[in-house]
């Protein structure tokens, strides 16, 4: 496991704006993203994604696909959190050893308990990212 | 369209671009809120070399995204006859929210936006936001109106809550009545200083 991404967030986020034809949703995650988000179809997750629905994201960790035709100890996924409003999500994406497409393994509700579900402290954290940045 | 799609088209695995792929369906329905079922074929494609399963197209977002269509419109048809029912004409929708005229005339007919549906459901679980709209979303006339809504909770539906809940306490009854003639006596009250609102709401951090 790794605590660094494996990815950039930025590339597999431009590749959700590219839809269906770039990313594929598992069916697991798409029943967790009706379910938790209301979002009923792989183009209503992805276009969420592409939208700057995904909040506040908070890189977890990396690990090595476990299942699965690309669990060749070579590939990874990335797991982040992230909110919606008041809700608070957990999203975990990997792309095809074959690098054609993007993979949204996991897309549900998150049931660790977060600091950040206080919107005040929320904010206070992004002011003070935003200061870092300058 | 889509049941020919369904039947012709050829299927690439999206984890390890195999082509033996197989494909099985099965029946849902959706069904939106104060709408019918629509039933609804879905597509699970399996890749027989990776074992990677689901819709590997996104043919079934087409197949959803026509069954909410379709029963969302009868939802539109159901909120309006429902709004009717209770004397809320169209009309006065239209004008209070700034409508073009037959808007609503034209979402009957078929011609509705997701973002009106979304107000119609708003407006039919809160008819009294009409009334808010019409004075212009004067945050002080919302306010009277969420009080006055909150009384009328208070007085209908407390009293059979205690009883089922059993709760004999007359201390507990006292309190509870008390706090509904409060809130009524606040909610017909003459109408507060927009200053002092802003002045409460700021030290409650509400945000008003």
């Amino acid at each position: 496991m790794s605590y660094k991404p494996f990815y950039d967030l930025e590339l597999f986020l431009e590749a959700c704006e590219q839809g269906v034809k770039a990313v594929f949703v598992r069916q697991k995650a798409i029943e967790t993203a009706k379910s938790g988000f209301g979002l009923e179809t792989q183009t209503e997750i992805l276009a969420f994604l592409a939208s700057d629905g995904f909040e506040y994201p908070t890189f977890k960790n990396s690990r090595l696909l476990e299942k699965g035709n690309d669990a060749d100890g070579e590939t990874y996924t990335d797991a982040y959190s992230f909110f919606s409003g008041s809700d608070y999500g957990y999203l975990s994406f990997y792309k095809t050893r074959a690098g054609k497409k993007w993979i949204v393994k996991s897309f549900k509700i998150n049931n660790e308990v977060s600091h950040l579900n206080n919107p005040a402290l929320r904010d206070a954290l992004m002011k003070q990212l935003v200061e870092k940045k300058k | 369209m889509i049941d020919n799609e369904l039947t012709t088209k050829k299927f690439v695995c999206p984890v390890c671009d195999s082509s033996n792929i197989e494909s099985s369906y099965s029946m849902s329905d959706y069904t939106a809120p104060m709408g019918v079922p629509v039933p609804m074929k879905l597509i699970t494609n399996t890749c027989r070399d990776c074992g990677e399963a689901g819709d590997f197209e996104a043919l079934n977002d087409r197949a959803i995204e026509e069954a909410q269509k379709k029963s969302r419109f009868s939802a539109v048809l159901n909120l309006l006859s429902d709004l009717e029912s209770k004397n809320i004409k169209m009309a006065y929708i239209e004008r209070t929210l700034g409508l073009p005229q037959r808007t609503i005339a034209r979402w009957k007919g078929g011609e509705y936006s997701a973002s009106g549906f979304a107000l119609l459901q708003i407006i039919h679980s809160f008819p009294w936001i009409l009334e808010v709209a019409k004075s212009n979303f004067d945050p002080v006339v919302g306010l009277q109106h969420l009080l006055t809504e909150s009384t009328k909770i208070f007085s209908q539906y407390l009293p059979n809550f205690v009883k089922s809940q059993g709760i004999n306490s007359p201390h507990f009854v006292s309190s509870i009545s008390l706090v509904t003639v409060t809130s009524g006596f606040v909610a017909s009250a003459p109408p507060l200083d927009h200053n002092d609102l802003s002045q409460t709401f700021a030290l409650t951090g509400s945000g008003y």
